[in-house]
């Protein structure tokens, strides 16, 4: 573990004991809390937010953010059920191609053509919104086949759900690579000085395009995962995802500022969000107040990361 | 009175050409849309937003951005509408009910005092904490919203009819809005605190850089809030109209106006990256956005599509905006 | 030591808008020498090296390394051409580790996965390196919890993991103390014995005589002449560096008024101790030293820019307090900061916007600006400062460097003040401009007006200051006035090795 100039918001340990604490107190106050269904509910949600908050951190230890993920993943939802006829398996492949494009996309744009990721992404945002309304004509789509759903409601050996097993799978792999190898070490060094970078010789542009492309993907395969569970797609869903997988990696201690940070980190933050999220719907908190309190999260922890890192300037 | 800025004035004509372009090949080619009525009607669309706008516009050439504006504008039109009422239970059904003065000037002056509330709150964090105002007036945009949504209970909340809200809703001189006319006053007037005051040329300063107006003593901190609170008050101004001219409001209301007043202001020529643009650039900015979404609906093409067309503009602006830069340096 | 060049630079002309900063420069370095380049700011010598390193593009003249032409557009073909920097300017990663410092862009990867790092021989290379140049350091520690020194250290060491064939070290000794600048020359022994060319770049005369097996001097982008060691004097050496210099019969001769700034006790933790002076009425205050002496940060913090602590500050006999630069701007002070493009300007913005700021803050009761008195005040002072211009409305990058040192001093000016600070006032100035701007210093102090300045320049601090405080290494070694105020005398306090500061 690192430490010396971390700059934590909470650290690692921090994060558990914080879990651990909320754990305990909900499962004694309303002990639906530990239910295996409300159980199984955070963890989908958390794998949900969890592979995405995977691309969600390369980018930001480059230096960068992606504001239309939760577009992406719509899209990708989307895009499988209009493309059943072709098959269930090529449609997945083809919507998870399409959202690694946008992905793609994204980053062509903020390297090549030097748009900054703010307006990048927030474009495409609305961009990919918009297409989920004109492809299902504003209403709620529905998958025609229910072959998913064992997919969606399976688990393996009976224990582990599928759609989790899958963010189990994803989250290691990705988290060795971002710390093992040459792509993930570049990003860190994009992120701690992207002029250095360039003179050294690491090409910013095509690291910083893969991470893009990354989270289009994981952002497709979340939105199969998805679509095996509600077999639906509207233009409606995945509003909040953006802002939750941004709170929940700036939560574990992945800076906006670029250089620090890892998928192991930003999953601890959005698990902590995602029991925090259960944690109000289980204390029957309305959804609108749920909406106030996340965005005072969101604000708090931007504003604490940023005054963190403006404090370590003055060395 | 001359003006300075070489780069804006190019822009500003370039706008205007394609502005008075567009209106042109419209005029020819597109159904229904060169009459009065429909002229009347961009000049209305473009007007509530364009208050939102021009708010907005001191704030991103103070280099920041406010993307809480759509939400101060749905929890302020819902206060405005409630205080024309005496009984709040009254407000959720459509009807009349009694009404009194004292409320009368709250149903007014409380939107305002949110707006710059909040505009106060999102300055101070921004700039005390230092961090990206993309992403702290996200969230504000969230809990405002949310704020708005569990004050009304997720209802709708209606107006009762009084006089003042009549006049300042649909009033009209020669078939135009009254409020149009208020727009124009309005823009005129933050163009002048622009143009025309120390504060207003701090505002390009700090935009252009902000470490040299430090060392220049500007006092950076009060000149960026106020921006911000500027632009929150735009956004309780617009909502007053807005319910005065729907009589209805809720926590829906001005979904997704941050972006569609981000895009005008962008297109009018005010730069991404601060220190340069006009509250006049975002007057047009808004009238050439309205007139391609006017344009869009006349010829039946489906909603879905114009948030393409509505994110293809932006990116195009955008585009422009970088280019401009880089020439520049 | 080879006796045929491993480079060679023939005639290199750089131009930037309003201003040549090379104007045909030739140099060559042997293998295994050290070649030493001094001079002034504004002579040339980080545009030649940034020309060599890839950073910026020559407009004429050639580079041969190793007898063979080469066109060098980009860092990478620098460095691929084995020339290496160690910045002023941190080219590292702060949150990496030393050892992925060090290897940065070539990280050595596992066989049969070549997209995997080799953390093994990653760390085992680092520690070579460390040990190659008897550093005692983790290697997988944090580059950002070093300290300067050390940071510096390893960028050498990444410079040596590469092909090095030529080093250039530009002002690579400012943060480091007497053992680890001990140990810094002992590295560069190793590389000359290895064959590889040192361009050593110093303000520090002492270490470039010391350590430099030949110097050459640019002056106003052109050469001024190659020493030999052992075949030249230090006076020769300082009288190429400044060239014809303008007489110092126009300083105000001491008519020194009664106190106007008093400073007692100013710390810096890490940088100064107990700084004090007085400034009186009429005078021209030198600050001076050799980089690292403080200079710079105590010029900062009088203007409120640099947090510090003080016993007593008192301008005009009352007791003050300058936590930012609103403050000083209160108290009558004006600041004239040292990077113009950063920290002056407003790129975009008229001449007539870059001037009035200053004035248009200070009468600041009246929230509207009168743009005829505007546009007059402006006029009058441009005027008076000579700026060359189209006119006040043309925008400000449209000026040369020089003109726009004219213009923020014009600014300056506007707001009457009754202490002017000049941090390094004519950095990238042409000639004529840098008379213009002394001319108006002394015009200034003739007026009543009080300067404190520093300077890079030494001699430029020498010429325009009645009197003159020497610092080193933080600490105030002595004062000059009169006719003691000459380039050697500040030379021999500057070198003088004061305590390290705690």
């Amino acid at each position: 573990m690192r430490r010396g100039l971390a700059r934590t918001l909470l650290g690692d340990q921090k994060i558990l004991l914080i879990l651990f604490g909320i754990t305990i107190v909900l499962a004694v106050i309303r002990p639906v809390f530990i239910s295996p269904e409300n159980i199984f509910n955070v963890l989908f949600q958390v794998s949900i937010n969890g592979m995405i908050g995977v691309g969600m951190a390369y980018l930001m230890i480059g230096g960068d953010f992606d504001l239309s993920v939760g577009s992406n993943m719509v899209f990708a939802t989307t895009a499988a059920i209009l493309l059943e006829g072709l098959g269930i398996a090529p449609g997945i492949v083809l919507a998870v191609l399409l959202s690694s494009l946008a992905g793609f996309l994204n980053g062509v744009l903020v390297t090549k053509v030097k748009i900054n990721s703010f307006i990048t992404t927030l474009s495409m945002m609305i961009f990919l919104r918009g297409l989920v309304l004109i492809f299902t004509d504003k209403k709620t789509i529905s998958g025609s086949t229910s072959a998913l759903f064992a997919f969606g409601y399976g688990s393996l050996f009976g224990l582990i759900p599928y759609p989790v097993l899958v963010a189990a799978v994803v989250l290691p792999v990705f988290g060795f690579v971002l710390a093992k190898s040459v792509w993930g070490r570049n990003l860190y060094a994009i992120g701690s000085n992207s002029k250095a970078a360039q003179m050294f010789g690491i090409n910013v542009d095509s690291a910083k395009i893969a991470s893009f492309t990354l989270t289009g993907a994981l952002c497709g395969i979340s939105g199969i995962v998805l679509l095996s569970r509600l077999n639906s797609a509207s233009g409606t869903y995945g509003m909040d995802t953006g802002l939750d997988v941004i709170s929940g990696v700036l939560l574990g201690g992945t800076s906006l500022a670029g250089g620090e940070g890892s998928v192991f980190r930003a999953f601890l933050g959005v698990l902590l969000l995602g029991v925090l999220s259960n944690a109000m719907i289980i204390l029957h908190v309305t959804p609108y107040l749920q909406q106030v309190v996340k965005g005072l999260m969101l604000i708090t922890v931007v504003a604490v990361d940023a005054y963190q890192a403006r404090r370590a300037e003055y060395r | 009175m001359a003006f300075d800025r070489f780069q804006k004035t190019l822009a500003e004509q370039a706008i205007l050409i394609i502005l008075a372009g567009l209106f042109l090949l419209c005029s020819l080619f597109v159904p229904s849309f060169f009459t009065a009525r429909n002229l009347v009607n961009i000049l209305k669309q473009s007007a509530i937003i364009g208050i939102v706008a021009a708010g907005l516009t001191v704030t991103m050439i103070a280099g920041n951005v406010d993307l809480s504006v759509g939400s101060t504008v749905a929890f302020s039109g819902i206060l405005a509408l409630l205080f024309t009422h005496t009984d709040f239970s009254k407000a959720f059904i459509s009807g009349t009910s009694e009404q009194n003065a004292v409320f009368l000037a709250l149903a007014i002056l409380l939107p305002l005092l949110l707006g710059g509330a909040v505009g106060l709150f999102n300055g101070m964090v921004v700039t005390g904490s230092g961090a990206n105002s993309v992403i702290i007036t996200l969230g504000a945009l969230a809990a405002v919203r949310g704020g708005a949504l569990l004050f009304s209970d997720g209802k709708v909340i209606y107006g009762a009819h009084n006089p003042l809200f009549d006049a300042i809703g649909q009033a009209q001189i020669a078939t135009i809005p009254i409020y149009v006319f208020f727009f124009l006053v309005f823009v005129l007037l933050l163009e002048a605190l622009l143009r025309f005051t120390t504060f207003g040329r701090s505002v390009y300063h700090i935009g252009t850089n902000l470490k040299a107006s430090v060392i220049a003593g500007i006092p950076v901190s009060r000149v960026r809030v106020t921006t911000f609170v500027i632009c929150g008050f735009a956004a309780g101004v617009a909502a007053v109209i807005l319910a005065a001219r729907l009589n209805s409001a809720s926590g829906t209301t001005a979904n997704g106006w941050e972006f569609d007043a981000v895009t005008a202001v962008v297109i009018g020529g005010t730069s991404l990256f601060g220190g340069k643009g006009s509250v006049l650039g975002t007057l047009l900015g808004t009238l050439l956005v309205t007139l391609i979404i006017n344009a869009m609906v006349l010829l039946n093409i489906p909603s879905p599509w114009q948030y393409v067309a509505k994110a293809l503009i932006i990116v195009t602006a955008v585009l422009i905006d970088v280019r401009t830069r880089k020439e520049a340096i | 030591m080879g006796a045929d060049p491993i480079l060679e630079m023939k005639g290199i002309r750089k131009e930037f808008p309003g201003t040549v900063a090379l104007d045909g420069v030739d140099f060559d370095l042997r293998g295994g020498e050290v070649h030493a380049i001094v001079g002034e700011n504004g002579a040339g010598k980080s545009t030649l090296m940034r020309i060599l390193c890839g950073i910026k593009t020559l407009d004429a003249g050639t580079i041969h390394v190793e007898g063979v032409e080469r066109f060098i557009a980009h860092p990478r073909d620098a460095l691929a051409l084995g020339v290496n920097m160690i910045h002023q300017e941190f080219a590292n990663f702060p949150h990496l580790s030393v050892a992925e410092n060090i290897f940065v862009g070539k990280v050595p990867r596992r066989r049969g996965l070549r997209w995997v790092v080799d953390k093994t021989a990653l760390l085992d290379g680092a520690a070579e390196m460390l040990e190659r140049m008897r550093l005692t350091l983790d290697p997988a520690a944090r580059l950002g919890t070093l300290s300067i020194a050390h940071q510096q250290l390893i960028e050498v060491a990444k410079a040596l993991s590469g092909n090095l064939r030529i080093l250039i070290m530009d002002e690579a000794t400012s943060s480091l103390n007497m053992g680890e600048t001990e140990q810094l020359f002992s590295t560069i022994e190793a590389l000359k014995a290895q064959g590889i060319g040192v361009i050593y770049i110093s303000h520090r005369l002492k270490e470039v005589l010391n350590i430099a097996d030949r110097i050459s001097v640019l002056r106003d982008g052109r050469n001024a002449g190659t020493f030999a060691r052992g075949s030249f004097s230090e006076e020769e050496i300082v009288q190429a560096m400044l060239g014809k210099k303008i007489s110092l019969t126009e300083k105000s001769s001491g008519r020194k008024g009664d106190v106007v700034f008093l400073v007692e006790n100013l710390s810096i933790p890490g940088k100064v101790k107990d700084f004090s002076f007085t400034l009186h009425r009429g005078e021209v205050l030198g600050i001076s030293g050799l980089s690292g002496s403080g200079k710079e940060v105590i010029v900062r913090s009088l203007y409120g820019l640099w947090p510090c602590t003080v016993g007593r500050v008192e301008i005009g006999g009352k007791p003050v307090d300058i936590m930012r630069p609103a403050d000083a701007l209160r108290q009558g002070i004006a600041y004239l900061a040292e990077e113009r493009k950063t920290l002056s300007l407003f790129p975009g913005m008229s001449i007539r916007e870059n001037a009035s700021l200053l004035w248009l803050l200070s009468i600041w009761r009246r929230l509207v600006i009168s743009r005829t008195k505007e546009a007059a005040t402006v006029g009058e002072y441009t005027r008076r400062l000579n700026v060359k211009m189209t006119g006040i409305k043309a925008e400000v990058n449209s000026l040369s460097g020089g003109n726009q040192q004219k213009l923020i001093l014009a600014r300056l000016l506007m707001v009457e003040p009754g202490i002017v600070i000049l941090n390094d006032p004519t950095r990238g100035v042409d000639v004529g401009s840098k008379q213009e701007i002394y001319q108006a210093i002394f015009a200034l102090a003739r007026q009543g007006a009080s300067v404190i300045m520093t300077s890079s320049e030494i001699p430029e601090v020498v010429s325009l200051s009645d009197r003159v405080l020497v610092l080193s290494r933080g600490i105030l070694i002595g004062e000059l006035s009169g006719g003691d105020v000459t380039v050697d005398n500040v030379l021999a306090l500057a070198s003088r090795a004061g305590a390290v500061t705690t």
